[in-house]
């Protein structure tokens, strides 16, 4: 009797936890408090400067709406995805949610992230009002608007000057060719003994990089319905042969094998940083690193085989509202606010990053450090793509990674690597 | 009478109510244990193995499909099981055995009277104490393309691969960091070593067994239990490895792409918890399959002392 009334009762905890496992998965989205009276929580991932904006800008929106507090709360890039997913499901979703045009449409696709699209025809909001229109589509899933842009800036090409002086090669600009820029890479190789002590460029298998210079030749990795594989199209496996051929062929770029020599974690941008190579493609976030490294550095559009075709992927944030958040009227007002102008004042203040915001790039640009001119990338901000992901994205973009590893090693061919993908893609996207 | 009545029913009740009390107390006493392994151990393993029969994002409610995860995972277009499975199987395959045989060997030289002896057992065990990541930073020096152990092989005419980059050569490379790590076993087999009775050695040389007779008829078998245990753990241990495989290639390398962060990839990454519970049910009939294997063959072999066959 005994044993059973005790079997019974490890049963009915046993029961209990799985029931509260569960229960907790499924939340209530009764909302709670309105557009003006609300307690806020924004998750974030970044730095403490990134901290600090975002509140000074939630902060800004209380001045005003005195009822509503929003409360940033910094989570650690490395588990961000983890920990948001984690307060969802939990039943404490943040009300806005810091997201990028990768993590995000997974968040949609999974209902976490309201759709935007009917709040912001209701509120007579057009986005290309503000912000450039190729920046809108990475955060649009089949249509559904799953956040607002908020910080911009794209991939840029970054050179050191003084290497190009001392080479006595004419600097890159907008316009500049792929056979320019190779022309100028192999000039800028210096080979001593046998040893590169000086690489023209340093190129690795960076996913953003890849994507961009692959575009560049009229390669993209999905087709345009996103519902199936293009990485195994003659333009993707042209671009990324002959971006590979930058290190395999012309040795003007360190391999993968090269940068295990220089030391774990050593990167294309720590290269650059060391000035141990003439150009790189990077973010916009590595000017204030390189200023301190006191280099002496511009930047520019990347070097395009094609001119009709973009260059640069467009990177920065948006700003989502959850959709398991009991404010959401208030979540979505903030967000309205600090997608405007004023909203977005302090990312230029801060120096936190570049704003989406197209009228304060002129004041954002005013604030680069001395001799970096953003001239010539205003004019190309046309060379700026922002994919539209599905919601595969995540998973997409690591079998990629995972499939062209071993051409970036030289041990499958591009026909290899990319078949590859290819296969996987069409399997991930088919729901396998 | 009536104080018999009671006193008769008393003592009764005062056992059964001792027995009661014991009870109780049993089972508060257990009770952090019994949450423990229900809350931490039996309830996850038991909804890992439900959820293995669904299709669950973290956020909707899971949905039943049935044998769908297993069959996407062992037959699927494009599916990485089969390669992650190699990958592992190639991994513990050679791992456990050289792991096995060196942990023998060296605690069977740290037994004996050599100089510096405490010197080497202290050495012998601390890249086993030795967080992974660090042991990480430091093998990917070593392993460079350029670096020392290549540089030492290039001395007898041998080149060196890219260890930890080279999709082909990545598992080595991690092999290698492995049995640098085998100090754990060391330890163990030394301790076996030194329980052995002296008198036995003595006996069997009376008998004119040299040092191999010595080894094969002594050594071994008083071992052995040490041996099943150390091999157990070893294939447990290296079909389970996560952390050098996740820091050394973060995910990217193919060539080693291992069981669980396979696992981890997909529960945490791709949030496809259904998924990722059935390789995680497939990886755990695996390890009890070839534990009992193991099991039932180590009954030809291990011997355990005082024990009369």
């Amino acid at each position: 009797m005994k044993r059973r009334a005790a079997l019974r009762a490890m049963a009915v905890f046993a029961a209990m936890s799985v029931g509260l496992g569960l229960a907790a998965c499924g939340s209530d989205t009764e909302q709670s408090g309105t557009a003006d009276q609300a307690d806020l929580v924004m998750s974030i991932w970044g730095s403490t400067n990134d901290t600090k904006t975002y509140q000074e800008r939630a902060d800004a929106y209380t001045a005003t709406h005195p009822g509503v507090k929003v409360t940033v709360k910094n989570i650690p890039i490395e588990n961000y995805d983890q920990q948001v997913d984690t307060m969802i499901a939990g039943g404490s979703s943040p009300d806005i949610i810091l997201v990028d045009s990768t993590r995000g449409p997974a968040l949609a696709s999974r209902g976490a992230i309201l759709d935007l699209a009917p709040r912001i025809q209701s509120a007579g909001l057009k986005l290309e009002d503000t912000v450039d229109a190729n920046r809108i589509s990475g955060y649009n899933l089949k249509g559904k608007q799953f956040a607002l842009p908020d910080r911009g800036g794209n991939l840029v090409f970054y050179y050191n000057k003084t290497m190009f002086e001392k080479a006595n090669v004419a600097l890159p600009k907008a316009g500049w060719t792929w056979g320019e820029f190779t022309e100028a890479a192999k000039k800028l190789t210096i080979v001593e003994g046998g040893k590169t002590t000086q690489y023209g460029v340093a190129i690795d298998n960076w996913p953003q990089a890849v994507e961009s210079v692959t575009r560049s030749f009229g390669g993209t990795i999905l087709n345009d319905a996103l519902d199936g594989p293009a990485i195994d199209s003659p333009q993707f496996r042209t671009g990324l042969q002959t971006y590979y051929d930058l290190a395999a062929k012309l040795k003007v770029s360190p391999t993968l094998q090269d940068y295990a020599d220089f030391g774990q974690n050593v990167n294309r941008d720590a290269l650059f940083a060391q000035g141990k190579t003439a150009m790189i493609w990077a973010g916009l976030w590595d000017i204030p690193d390189f200023v301190k490294q006191g280099l002496s550095f511009g930047i520019a559009p990347p070097p395009s085989p094609d001119a009709a075709n973009p260059t640069m992927m467009a990177f920065g944030t948006g700003l989502a509202v959850g959709s398991r958040s009991k404010q959401q009227d208030a979540a979505w007002a903030v967000v309205q606010y600090m997608f405007s102008v004023d909203g977005q004042e302090p990312i230029v203040a801060n120096q936190q990053d570049v704003p989406s915001a197209k009228a304060l790039i002129p004041e954002w640009e005013k604030a680069l450090p001395q001799g970096i001119s953003y001239a010539d990338l205003t004019k190309a901000s046309n060379q700026v793509f922002s994919p539209a992901r599905p919601p595969q994205a995540n998973q997409i973009a690591k079998q990629v990674e995972q499939d062209l590893y071993p051409f970036f090693t030289g041990s499958a061919s591009v026909e290899e690597a990319t078949s590859n993908a290819a296969s996987h893609i069409k399997a991930t996207l088919a729901g396998s | 009478m009536g104080t018999m009545t009671r006193s008769g029913r008393a003592p009764t009740r005062r056992t059964m109510s001792n027995r009661t009390r014991e009870t109780v107390a049993f089972y508060l006493f257990m009770l952090p244990w019994i949450v423990g392994i229900l809350a931490l151990y039996a309830v996850p393993l038991v909804a890992s193995v439900v959820l293995s029969f669904t299709d669950w994002d973290l956020f909707q409610p899971p949905q039943w499909v049935g044998l769908r995860n297993y069959s996407s995972l062992l037959t699927g277009e494009g599916s990485n099981f089969w390669l992650a499975l190699r990958n592992t199987a190639y991994y513990a395959a050679i791992l456990v055995p050289v792991n096995l045989a060196l942990s023998i060997g060296f605690a069977l030289l740290l037994n004996k009277p050599i100089v510096l002896r405490r010197w080497f057992r202290t050495a012998f065990y601390l890249p086993s104490t030795i967080p992974i990541v660090a042991v990480v930073m430091l093998w990917s020096w070593l392993l460079a393309p350029s670096g020392i152990v290549n540089s030492l092989l290039g001395t007898v005419g041998v080149d060196g691969p890219a260890w930890l980059v080279d999709p082909a050569r990545v598992k080595d490379g991690l092999i290698i960091m492995g049995v640098w790590q085998l100090g754990g076993g060391v330890v163990l087999f030394l301790a076996a070593l030194q329980a052995i009775p002296r008198y036995l050695y003595e006996a069997t040389m009376l008998d004119g067994a040299g040092p191999w007779r010595q080894f094969r008829s002594i050594t071994v078998p008083m071992l052995s239990p040490i041996i099943l245990f150390n091999l157990i753990n070893g294939i447990i241990g290296a079909l389970q490895v996560f952390t050098q495989v996740y820091v050394v290639t973060q995910g990217h390398n193919a060539g080693a792409l291992m069981l669980v962060p396979f696992l981890y990839e997909n529960a945490f990454e791709f949030n496809k918890m259904g998924y990722a519970s059935a390789i995680a049910v497939l990886l755990f009939v695996m390890i009890m399959l070839l534990t009992l294997v193991v099991l039932r063959w180590s009954r030809r072999w291990v011997h355990y002392e005082g024990e009369v066959s």
